[in-house]
């Protein structure tokens, strides 16, 4: 799929979304290239989860559309008008999006191990003895071998996080999306997640990082995008924005994390 | 005002013990503090303080039932050669076994039912959701005891029951007294009566998990279906299992409210016996006995599977907020 695509990996086009009467995203046109790294940052409350919650379509837009690897989010094309997915389309096109939540919501009644291997067991992509090496290799490389079949509770959060990740690579996906996968964790915890995301960085997966860490934007980003207010402000490659964001607000709000 | 501000530079003043190196805690203690040390290093052996309290309240209760043990057991009235006699009869393990059927299968219908009515008003459509709570209004509303009669006398209002093939003349019917006969209408009305707090306790079960499990299993190709089978439900057990052990022993209980349309059952059974041999007591007798073994046995029961489900959470789970354990005290007593 990856090979097929010759445009961007994500394409956000004019993405409105409302709770209620309030309005979270106004608007937002966005894309990311096949093997780039994103990073998202702004005060919290701009509507950055929610961006990343309407690529997978954990919500639905209520204007304006969605492409990952040139495939229509949620619906296809029926002549010339749009035509809602089923449920089980649906769910091909997230398995190909791997996301890492903030609270990692790994599953509470299942190891590490089985954490890991439930995606690709149920959808069918791997019987049970090549879903549980892809599992052992994964869980390896963010360094938790010997944490297999420990539980989620009894795993320190820098842990969680890390099967959470190797969660979402088990699916072999195009794309992660990452939704401050350091917030929730203690500070001496957040580095080891850190080194497992630029090691995935530097293996050319796309990726689409909201964080509050500018030191891994400044190491591991491609592009920046400055979010506020439901909308993007500024984007631009990460290091010459870091240093200088064209617009002022944006260099406020970066002159107030540092 | 200014004894206040005076007592502020005092607080300053008075240093941390642990601030201090060693030598100024030996200067804080008394000269008793030799033999406070000796006493430290050695097994503690101190003098127990007695509480009389404790003693008196003992023996009262003691003495209480004691004498309400030689009451009973030398009170010639209650006919314990009778108890004897009838405990393991015939007839009373019939009821018993009755008692136990009729149990078994109203929970199944009522558990069946809870997970049914409890899927139904998850649904985001509004008529599924206000069905079910039609459904717990009414069937938790309206008496056990009057809902057994009314399936019982169900004749009264459909004196003929039929199924048939819709545009066809082929059709089953009979006459609804010989269908429902009070074992059924126990059944229906033990059943629905139950599943309307099943389903109440199902509901809080789900309410438990976190949305972030739902959207985790989506996040990796679920669909909505598998991530409820496999990740929701599963995590829902621990909280629905302590609740439900309670309904099925009040349900027992329940199930002797049904001698009023003379089942095969427990209570029945003994009222029977005595209604012949004037043996009322120690019919009575009989039956609590039977009763607290049954209650006795499924409070164990239950024990064990909490603590299997227990184990299986070692440690206990961030991602499973303790505050989540839903606010079940608002189901009441059910009789």
């Amino acid at each position: 799929m990856t090979a097929a695509i010759a445009g961007p990996m994500v394409e956000v086009l004019g993405v409105h979304k409302s709770f209620g009467k309030t309005e979270v995203l106004k608007g937002v046109d966005l894309q990311v290239g096949a093997g780039e790294v994103m990073c998202v940052v702004g005060p919290s409350g701009s509507g950055k989860s929610t961006l990343l919650r309407t690529i997978n379509r954990l919500e639905t837009p209520d204007r304006g559309l969605v492409l990952v690897a040139g495939e229509i989010i949620g619906y296809e094309l029926n002549g010339d008008r749009l035509r809602e997915r089923k449920e089980a389309d649906i769910a091909r096109q997230r398995s190909r999006i791997g996301m890492v939540f903030q609270q990692f919501n790994l599953f509470g009644n299942l190891t590490a191990l089985e954490n890991v291997t439930l995606g690709p067991l149920r959808t069918g992509h791997a019987d049970r003895a090549a879903a549980e090496h892809e599992a052992r290799r994964l869980l390896i490389r963010v360094g938790l071998e010997h944490r297999l079949h420990a539980r989620p509770g009894s795993l320190s959060g820098g842990e969680q996080q890390r099967v959470s990740i190797a969660r979402a690579l088990a699916m072999k996906p195009d794309l992660m999306l990452l939704d401050e996968p350091t917030s929730a964790l203690d500070p001496e915890r957040v580095g080891e997640v850190l080194d497992v995301m630029r090691s995935l960085a530097t293996d050319g997966l796309t990726m689409l990082v909201v964080t509050h860490e500018l030191g891994f934007a400044r190491e591991a980003a491609d592009t920046l995008v400055f979010f506020e207010d439901g909308r993007v402000i500024e984007s631009g490659p990460c290091r010459t924005t870091l240093a200088q964001p064209a617009r002022q607000r944006t260099r406020e709000f970066l002159d107030s994390v540092l | 005002m200014p004894e206040e501000r005076r007592a502020i530079p005092a607080l300053k003043l008075a240093p941390p013990a642990w601030d201090e190196p060693d030598g100024a805690t030996a200067a804080l203690t008394s000269p008793s503090d030799a033999r406070v040390r000796e006493l430290a290093a050695k097994p503690l052996n101190a003098q127990r303080r007695h509480h009389p309290g404790q003693w008196v309240c003992a023996v009262i209760v003691t003495g209480f039932i004691a004498w309400l043990v030689k009451a009973l057991a030398q009170n010639g009235l209650i006919g314990w050669p009778a108890v004897r006699r009838y405990l393991f009869s015939a007839d009373i393990l019939h009821g018993l076994l009755g008692t136990l059927e009729l149990t078994a299968a109203s929970m199944a219908v009522a558990v069946a039912l809870g997970f049914i009515l409890a899927a139904l008003g998850a649904s985001a459509n509004p008529v599924l959701a206000w069905f079910v709570r039609g459904y717990v209004w009414i069937f938790r509303g309206v008496p056990l005891i009057v809902q057994i009669l009314a399936w019982y006398n169900l004749a009264l209002v459909f004196p003929v029951l039929a199924v048939g093939m819709p545009f066809s003349s082929w059709h089953l019917q009979g006459s609804t007294n010989a269908l429902v006969t009070p074992f059924l209408a126990a059944i229906l009305a033990l059943g629905l009566h139950e599943a309307a707090y099943m389903a109440e306790i199902v509901r809080a079960g789900l309410v438990a998990v976190p949305r972030g499990q739902t959207e985790a299993a989506l996040s990796v190709g679920l669909t909505r279906r598998q991530a409820i089978w496999t990740v929701v439900l599963p995590q829902t057990l621990r909280v629905i299992v302590p609740p439900t052990g309670n309904q099925m022993v009040g349900l027992l209980k329940a199930s002797a409210l049904v001698s009023v349309i003379g089942g095969v059952e427990l209570l029945t059974t003994a009222q029977r016996i005595y209604s012949v041999n004037f043996q009322v007591i120690a019919l009575l007798m009989v039956a609590s006995v039977w009763y607290l073994t049954v209650v006795s046995m499924l409070t164990i029961g239950q024990h064990f599977l909490e603590r299997r489900l227990q184990r299986d959470h070692v440690g206990g789970d961030r991602s499973f907020p303790a505050a989540a354990d839903p606010g079940l005290a608002g189901i009441g007593p059910q009789l």
